[in-house]
């Protein structure tokens, strides 16, 4: 059954929560979700960056209190990127 | 494949927004060749290894001796007691920094029979030798290749940089059309302040990150770092319609002939001999043949003998050899025939 974990990042600056987030993911199980509070606009950039770099789901939404939700979708066992290209 | 290790390991230069995870995609996806490990090679190894380039291969004939380790990186005294290769010992320092760089060490001469090889299959050609006929062949096969080379050299307190890119900017020919003969040996006339090393190739691997993240990188000018008054200049510099590389297409460096010698190494009192052609030598083999009261050391890259209380010989699996303490090319020469030849002949 999939699960959402929770990761409340406010208060913090990056690149701390964008460490924080891909270690929750990696260690996640496929098909879980989960949802980052931050309120530094900075950090949703570089979070949403780099998930969707990753190839996994993304939505981020402004709460309009300061603070946005991003919710991350693992859709895939290991979290990658394309392979190397080659020579 | 970027692992949430690899996004951990480079978190504090995603956030610099002109790099991101995108930036650092590129990197990992970046090949690079260094010619030449010594002082500024290594300086530069250790730049591009540390900011996540993928695929590095560090070319370079010579061996660590004590004498280097107060300019180069990556190299400690254990290599120089070894006689470690320069190019052996950059690249299991570039693996301890990080192991999911791609590290190809080749201990050679560069020359015209090899060079397009190794650069063939790089993005970029970064300069790390001390050798301007060198570098005329690194600009020649860059400019037949249509790839980006970054000229860097570095004397007293000064540096000079300059990035090609052929059929875009000028090439090295442009305003030094052949090498002056009294520039040659410069190491040995004038030595070099370690800071300005450093600093040199800093400039040299800031421009090369511009070029592998597909920034504006800058091909027009040439970049003059002096470490005496702590200044940072460039200056304009055109391409030479006349330019025998980048414009006549000329390659008179690459069509040179590759013959058996003795040669005085810039900036030591050592003779480097190429053999009559390419071997592949068997060291700890050998070196049961060989007097053991003059061996020195055996490791499978290099074998070191003693000649006298002043001179060695330190031999390379290719067949090269260094002859340290001597500077006359001709003795060396007959040394490494008395030495090595004479009981290698027949089996290469």
């Amino acid at each position: 059954m999939a699960r959402e974990h929770v990761l409340d990042v406010r208060g913090e600056d990056c690149p701390g929560p964008l460490v924080k987030v891909v270690r929750k993911i990696a260690r996640m199980p496929v098909g879980d979700r989960l949802r980052v509070l931050t309120d530094v606009e900075e950090c949703v950039r570089l979070i949403r960056e780099t998930v969707e770099a990753i190839d996994l789901r993304i939505d981020v939404n402004d709460t309009g209190e300061g603070y946005w939700v991003m919710v991350i979708e693992k859709n895939l066992a290991k979290p990658r990127l394309p392979p190397r290209r080659k020579s | 494949m970027l692992t949430p290790e690899a996004i951990e390991r480079f978190s504090r230069q995603l956030i610099v927004r002109e790099i991101g995870v995108r930036g650092l995609v590129k990197l990992r996806n970046s090949r690079v060749a260094i010619i030449g490990c010594g002082a500024t090679g290594s300086a530069e190894a250790e730049l591009l290894a540390r900011m996540g380039v993928g695929f590095i291969r560090v070319i370079d004939k010579d061996f660590v001796d004590l004498s280097n380790l107060p300019r180069v990186h990556l190299m400690y005294t254990e290599d120089a007691e070894k006689a470690l290769p320069k190019a052996v010992a950059c690249a299991e320092r570039i693996k301890a920094i990080d192991p999911d760089i791609e590290v190809d060490p080749v201990v050679a001469r560069v020359g015209p029979h090899n060079i397009l090889d190794l650069v063939g299959d790089v993005d970029l050609i970064m300069d790390g030798t001390d050798n301007m006929d060198v570098r005329y062949l690194i600009n020649d096969a860059a400019v037949k290749l249509g790839k980006p080379w970054i000229f860097v050299g570095a004397e007293t307190w000064y540096g000079n940089v300059l990035l090609v890119e052929p059929g875009k900017g000028p090439c090295l020919r442009c305003f030094m059309p052949r090498p002056a003969v009294e520039r040659r040996d410069v190491c040995d006339i004038l030595g070099v302040v370690n800071t300005a090393v450093t600093m040199t190739a800093s400039v040299a691997v800031t421009l090369a990150l511009h070029r592998l993240l597909g920034m504006e990188a800058d091909h027009d000018h040439l970049y003059v770092v002096d470490a005496l008054r702590l200044e940072l200049d460039k200056v304009r510099i055109k391409r030479n319609e006349g330019c025998p590389a980048c414009s006549l297409h000329r390659y008179e460096f690459l069509e040179r002939r590759v013959e058996a010698r003795s040669a005085r190494i810039c900036g030591t009192n050592a003779v480097e001999i190429t053999p009559p052609q390419p071997m592949r030598l068997d060291l700890p083999a050998l070196a049961k043949r060989l007097d053991s009261a003059r061996l020195v050391s055996v490791t499978e890259h290099t074998l070191k003998i003693a000649i006298s209380d002043t001179a060695s010989l330190v031999l390379f699996r290719d067949g090269r050899a260094i002859v340290d303490g001597i500077t006359d090319e001709d003795e060396a020469w007959r040394i490494y025939e008395d030495i090595i030849l004479s009981r290698i002949r027949g089996e290469v």
